[in-house]
């Protein structure tokens, strides 16, 4: 395949604290190919963050530790890059957009500078073009008055319009990745719906997109594919038309069963999932969310089930569907 | 979660009377002012809730949505009392509390509870679960100390969470039992309203369904009155009744759920409801330009004037009344039948 643009094989990833091991990330493999826009859900302390985070190595290590894994990008092991090469890619090739604007802008330094910092980083340019060009950005991200916005510091702009410096911050260098954690977590759905149109209008068609989020709504609305996480490992896999009519892990289906639907009126309870997601210093045997599943048998508790391919592209990690489809 | 079968009955006793108001707001206007100087003159208002009036049927839920800095939070902290009204009334059982002496007031805050967003930072850190969920109750004198422990038991087997949490401390647990203790301790009460502020919000999907569960259980069984708080409409469409919407300190569409979220009126509530994301379903959406003004500076004439795709010259200039159709209470000019 040669739209393949990132590649991550066995991804293991685990945090070293006083209280123990914390398994952040076991054994994840999927690829991301070029144009796609591809969801990473799953619930707090899923591992979401640190997958991603994981790609353009901005996992503070330690505590984190890479225990196993590769990770491919157009065909370089990002793993085995010396600290100058992988500077040369974060924020050129890859582009990150924070889930909360407010602590990943600098608050003592103006949009401005912050925005010419980073063109200034990869590129040559002299001082006026990379005004000129920042300027552009901002325009382009939507922000009114862009000529005096570039002397604004971070607290004089609101948290939409924040988060729409660091979309122009993350974009500007025409990334081939773009990696978005939660970016509208923190606004609100009038703001989100702008930011997801901006974010829509600003990629490239040959740059592709991880989107970490937990909101189902927003993955069915503007993602190609999903990847559901649970307890640090992939569950499943598939385009978010199958994973959404036929989620075939039962993960998958009580999550989207516990998401109360607009418009109904009042209704009945909400089938959810019971009990709670485990610990991360101390993971269930066997399948990792056997004690919450409500079709588990003992054989879940024991062994690990591996990946059954259900659908072309659609995959999940469950016994039930063994005889259902092929082992890949 | 327990008593599922006792509430059905409960529920039907509920339906068949013709329920009363048992809170409702008239005018409500809380205004915070804003001083400058060294003598702090008062320079310019807040208006955060300006103008609110609506009523919550005994045993429903009312749904105020609204994004941030709507007012919302400031309404539900007014009706409980933590917040102070500059004017207008609040009626509970139809006796207006702003005017009631404290000893009387006092009676009528047992009776409305409150539940908090943030789930850890609402309970006490260094209180033990079994004495913070009967906090309340040893100060109203509704049990004895020697009951205590018994009856946190009792409240927390109501909640769902186990004996072995009585003693333990907040931070030992996460935020859904969090959500449950805090529950716990406002049913404690044996209150008849509950102002449930964001109750959900910061609460993964599988978790946050588990709570609404549990409140919609405990609403049935004790023929609660909720007014449910939140940003999510998807969660307010599932729990509430009726649902009024915020925007800048003002109500500007009130009606049933299912009417307002299927043909809502407002143009504030049509992009609103078409900006939520829904699974299973692609849809345009009206993308509004720019975000909310401030409440200390309002635009004048219609507040939603400045973001609305549809402003003429009379929404710049006045402000609209809120007009009612049917069951539906809605304030913009381009809807008026008065025009």
């Amino acid at each position: 395949m040669t739209d393949l643009l990132l590649d991550i094989k066995n991804l293991t990833v685990n945090f070293t604290t006083d209280d123990g091991i914390i398994q952040a990330v076991t054994d994840l493999s999927f690829s991301v190919r070029r144009g796609e826009t591809v969801a990473l859900v799953g619930e707090s302390g899923a591992g979401k963050s640190v997958s991603a985070m994981s790609i353009p190595r901005l996992v503070p290590s330690p505590p984190a530790r890479v225990e196993n894994g590769e990770i491919r990008f157009k065909g370089r092991d990002l793993l085995a890059l010396d600290i100058k090469d992988m500077r040369a890619i974060r924020g050129n090739e890859i582009g990150v957009i924070f889930q909360d604007p407010t602590t990943a802008l600098s608050p003592l330094h103006r949009i401005g500078w912050q925005l010419k910092e980073a063109i200034n980083a990869h590129r040559q340019m002299d001082d006026k073009e990379a005004q000129a060009l920042a300027e552009s950005w901002l325009g382009k991200v939507r922000i009114p008055d862009a000529k005096q916005r570039m002397n604004a510091y971070p607290f004089q702009l609101s948290g939409g319009m924040q988060q729409r410096v660091m979309i122009a911050m993350a974009l500007l260098n025409e990334p081939d990745l773009i990696i978005a954690d939660e970016p509208t977590t923190a606004l609100d759905v009038t703001l989100q719906a702008q930011v997801f149109e901006i974010i829509r209008e600003m990629k490239r068609n040959e740059s592709a997109m991880l989107l970490i989020t937990h909101d189902m709504g927003v993955v069915y609305d503007i993602c190609d594919r999903v990847l559901v996480m649970y307890a640090s490992e992939l569950v499943e896999e598939g385009t978010t038309d199958d994973v959404f009519t036929n989620p075939a892990h039962p993960y998958t289906l009580g999550l989207l069963k516990s998401i109360p639907s607009l418009g109904r009126g009042r209704s009945e309870r909400l089938d959810s999932i019971k009990g709670q997601v485990p610990s991360p210093f101390n993971y269930p045997k066997g399948c990792r969310f056997n004690d919450r599943c409500p079709k588990a048998f003992d054989r879940c508790v024991r062994e690990k089930p591996g990946f059954v391919s259900v659908a072309d592209g659609h995959r999940a990690a469950c016994f039930l569907l063994e005889g259902k489809g092929e082992k890949s | 979660m327990s008593g599922s079968m006792s509430s059905m009955a409960i529920n039907n006793d509920k339906k068949n009377n013709t329920p009363e108001n048992l809170v409702e707001i008239r005018n409500l206007r809380t205004w915070y002012p804003i001083r400058r100087g060294v003598l702090a003159r008062t320079v310019g208002q807040v208006k955060a809730v300006d103008h609110v009036s609506f009523a919550i049927k005994k045993g429903e839920t009312l749904g105020l949505v609204g994004e941030s800095g709507c007012g919302k939070t400031t309404l539900g902290r007014t009706l409980v009392g933590l917040e102070q009204a500059q004017a207008g009334e609040i009626l509970f059982q139809g006796r207006n509390i702003l005017s009631m002496e404290s000893k009387e007031r006092q009676e009528i805050r047992r009776r409305m509870q409150m539940i908090f967003q943030d789930p850890l930072s609402s309970l006490n850190p260094r209180m033990l679960v079994r004495d913070i969920v009967t906090e309340g109750m040893r100060a109203f004198g509704m049990i004895r100390e020697n009951q205590a422990e018994e009856t946190a038991m009792a409240l927390l087997g109501e909640v769902g969470m186990s004996k072995e949490s009585l003693t333990r401390y907040p931070h030992e647990f996460s935020g859904g039992q969090c959500q449950r203790i805090s529950i716990a301790r406002a049913v404690s009460m044996r209150p008849d309203f509950m102002v449930l502020d964001e109750a959900v919000s910061a609460l993964d999907v599988s978790v946050q369904a588990q709570v609404l569960n549990l409140l919609m259980d405990l609403q049935d069984k004790y023929g609660l009155t909720y007014l449910f708080i939140s940003h999510n409409l998807s969660v307010v469409s599932h729990i509430a009744d009726h649902v009024a919407v915020m925007y800048l300190g003002k109500m500007v569409e009130y009606g049933k759920v299912a009417d307002v979220i299927e043909s809502p009126v407002h143009p504030y509530t049509q992009a609103l409801i078409s900006a939520v994301p829904v699974p299973g379903k692609r849809t345009e959406r009206i993308i509004l330009q720019g975000e909310t003004p401030s409440a200390a500076n309002p635009p004048d004439g219609c507040p939603f004037h400045p973001r609305c795709p549809e402003c003429q010259t009379i929404c710049r200039t006045t402000v609209p009344r809120l007009e009612q159709a049917d069951d539906r209470l809605f304030s913009c000019h381009m809807r008026s039948q008065h025009l």
